[in-house]
């Protein structure tokens, strides 16, 4: 028996394709044609559009700093120790942290300005992480002269960063300024404890100079703070309290040499001895070197992982919120240690479950008409074929066993074309995003497409073979069929 | 030598339950169809297109016996109504073994030579001598039916089917097919199934064919609305074992008269024409 090649079936395929062209029923077949697939290609554009959205909303919940950050109040130096001593462990446990040398204290955010250059590794990532998230990165590189570290002395420039009064008039933001001198004033009073004497002296000439040198970064930010960090008016470099905590627990340097520590710099910065720059160590326990009575304070908390992506069965990737957190979050707020921004958490809550819903019905939404018109499509074209062609294909098989051609014709036809409707329509998606610099996000898609477009191809498979069951039953009437029956 | 084809009776055809069928032969329950020619003559709607078509497997009911389905149809041993025989066995039997040269001539909608290529493609070369841009409505029913028979009819086939094959055909294209029928004899033809309304008379009478049997077609039909009829017609079978001496008297009868037409006189307006 001679059984047909791959020649036979391409001529085949090309019979077919002169059959539907012929001039009595090329306008209905390119009707159908150009129907479909306008409507198929509406069907994947929508849904590639609202995926990018969702997709792009999703990276930047994911990627939104400001939502990793939180802040505890703590009334009492009682109240913090029971936190440390309830919260620490059960916070470690879930991924979360408590970010030592930083503190909230009457809307002010102190800070431990690391040296980019020397700081580096895990211990300062959440410091790295704050300096970030408030923009005082490149304060906290410039809080440190570059050149003029003489090895046993380095220069320093003690300026604070307006985080939240951009657009305050200068009065105001001078009393700002002034109201922080009177905070660090009292700060350095109670860093002081019980020195006297000459040590007393030493100690208030270095605290006066730095003091007294503490000024404004001259910024030329126009923009509004993060709205869920936009209540902190001022970030202080914790540095200072640092120099001062180091010099009140100085007692092997001559107090001559110790009031000389810190000195104005002619150029509006200060020259300190690098040794005094470093962080003093806190006792065991403590998020600070000494419990400085600046109650109430706001100390910080950072759950990196809060938010994840994670894959639904349905084969696309939603946000998942770390429940075991936001419990310990609400617990921590409604037993006295209030949020200082407790709404961010029911926003993020919100950001989630609307991301969520969107994504999940965009996928829901796609599955549903894409499957339908996957196999809808396919058939349509099947039908006509079947409708139109029906004696031609009856006359066909009289003379040549092509059953299983046409049944792979018709059925690898339509889906060719539905594979290139989606290839395109993605393609130009990603060349869209490759221009805008986000190709990575538009990668995913193409696993609920490419599963969508297989489960209609292997339901079109059987409705295709029921649409040629004239030529494939029990019954055979090529005889009839030929005649017009 | 065995027979390639055999029929048991009754025979069933069916459309839709309503209207059915059936074959039955006078003499005997069993045909077995030898080397030779067949020739059926019966009436208009006798059903000879309808039992050859079940022979030829492009019409009848496919699956286990029953009783809606008693008789069958065997080609070498293998009967159309046995377990396991489908669409696609049937359709692989009617590629490798059978010709058939349907009562009404039909193409498919494309130009002749892609018409022989998915018909029958079996010679490339021959398929050059179709032309691309000459598409079969643009031809005669004379030429339809030539071209038709140089696409289908294959030589190498044991089985010929030939329903009315000379019904439009003028003397030039009655001597191709004969020469081609005469040929094919002469190379793997066995058996031809033939039905021509011209040669029922001279096949009747005496011209070396020998009457095998009668079938008779009793159709049924149901159709709602309709009064519940059932009547019967006749079809006598005519089988002629060497076919090839009545096919050579064929060719001589045709190639005289084609001969005479060329020497009849001029018609008036031919003799204008000429004179023009």
């Amino acid at each position: 028996m001679t059984h047909p090649t791959h020649r036979d079936f391409w001529n085949l395929l090309l019979v077919c394709l002169k059959m539907f062209f012929r001039k009595t029923t090329r306008k209905r077949f390119a009707f159908l044609l150009a129907g479909s697939m306008l409507l198929m290609g509406y069907n994947t554009f929508q849904y590639v559009r609202q995926f990018r959205e969702t997709e792009q909303r999703m990276n930047a919940l994911l990627s939104d700093k400001a939502m990793q950050v939180y802040f505890f109040r703590c009334r009492t130096p009682g109240d913090l120790a029971r936190l440390l001593h309830e919260y620490r462990k059960p916070l470690e446990a879930v991924g979360a942290r408590i970010v030592n040398e930083a503190f909230l204290y009457q809307n002010n955010l102190f800070v431990h300005w690391p040296d980019s250059r020397k700081d580096e590794g895990d211990r300062f990532s959440d410091l790295f992480l704050l300096c970030d998230l408030f923009g005082v990165r490149e304060a906290a590189d410039a809080f440190r002269s570059d050149g003029k570290d003489s090895g046993h002395r380095t220069t320093i420039h003690p300026n604070y960063v307006d985080h939240n009064g951009w657009g305050l008039s200068p009065s105001i933001r001078l009393e700002r300024q002034q109201r922080l001198k009177r905070d660090l004033q009292d700060l350095s009073d109670m860093i002081r404890g019980g020195l006297s004497g000459r040590r007393f002296e030493s100690f208030q000439a270095v605290s006066r100079n730095l003091i007294d040198s503490v000024e404004a970064r001259k910024t030329s930010r126009r923009n509004p703070p993060d709205p869920f960090l936009s209540r902190v008016n001022l970030v202080v470099p914790l540095n200072l309290l640092h120099i001062l905590k180091n010099v009140a627990d100085d007692t092997t340097t001559d107090v001559f040499d110790l009031a000389d520590a810190v000195r104005i710099d002619g150029s509006g910065g200060l020259t300190v001895s690098t040794a005094l720059l470093r962080i003093p160590s806190p006792p065991s326990g403590l998020p600070l070197y000494a419990d400085i009575l600046a109650y109430p304070r706001y100390i910080p908390v950072v759950m990196e992982r809060l938010l994840a992506p994670r894959w639904h069965w349905m084969l696309f990737r939603q946000v998942s919120l770390q429940q075991a957190f936001m419990s310990i979050l609400q617990k921590l707020h409604f037993s006295g240690n209030f949020l200082f921004s407790y709404e961010k958490s029911h926003v993020l809550r919100e950001k989630v479950r609307q991301v969520d819903r969107e994504i999940r019905g965009n996928h829901f939404r796609f599955y549903w008409t894409d499957l339908c018109l996957g196999i809808l499509f396919p058939f349509m074209i099947s039908l006509f074929a079947v409708i139109h062609l029906k004696s031609e294909f009856a006359f066909l098989l009289m003379f040549q066993n092509r059953i299983r051609q046409l049944l792979l014709i018709f059925w690898l036809l339509p889906l060719a074309l539905v594979l290139v409707l989606k290839a395109l329509t993605v393609a130009v998606a990603l060349c869209t995003d490759a221009s805008l610099g986000t190709a990575a996000s538009a990668v995913p898609i193409l696993l609920p497409m490419s599963i969508s477009y297989l489960a209609s191809a292997a339901v079109f498979y059987p409705v295709n073979r029921w649409c040629f069951n004239p030529f494939t039953g029990k019954r055979l009437n090529l005889y009839a069929l030929h005649k017009g029956r | 030598m065995s027979p390639l084809l055999e029929a048991t009776f009754p025979l069933v055809l069916s459309w839709d339950e309503d209207y059915r069928l059936t074959f039955v032969l006078r003499n005997g329950r069993h045909i077995r169809f030898e080397a030779g020619c067949y020739f059926l003559v019966g009436d208009n709607g006798s059903g000879k297109t309808s039992f050859l078509s079940m022979l030829s497997l492009t019409a009848g009911t496919l699956g286990p016996r029953g009783p809606d389905n008693p008789g069958s149809v065997r080609f070498m041993g293998t009967a159309y109504n046995e377990r396991g025989f489908d669409a696609i066995r049937a359709a692989e039997i009617r590629e490798r073994y059978y010709a058939i040269f349907p009562q009404k001539v039909f193409f498919l909608p494309v130009s002749t030579r892609d018409n022989y290529r998915i018909l029958n493609g079996r010679d490339p070369a021959k398929a050059e001598s179709f032309s691309e841009n000459e598409y079969p409505h643009w031809l005669s029913g004379g030429e339809q039916q030539e071209r038709l028979m140089e696409i289908v009819l294959d030589e190498d086939k044991p089985i010929w089917f030939l329903d009315e094959p000379l019904t439009h055909l003028d003397t030039e294209r009655r001597l191709v097919f004969w020469r081609k029928l005469e040929k094919a004899l002469q190379g793997g033809l066995r058996t031809v199934f033939l039905v021509d309304h011209w040669m029922a008379g001279a096949v009747r009478e005496n011209s070396g064919f020998e009457k095998v049997n009668t079938l008779r077609a009793y159709a049924e039909n149901r159709q709602r609305d309709q009064r519940s009829r059932l009547d019967f017609q006749t079809v006598d079978i005519y089988w002629m074992p060497d076919f090839i001496p009545y096919v050579r008297r064929q060719i001589r009868a045709v190639e005289s008269e084609e001969k005479r037409t060329q020497e009849a006189e001029p018609t008036g307006i031919e003799r204008e024409l000429d004179a023009g």
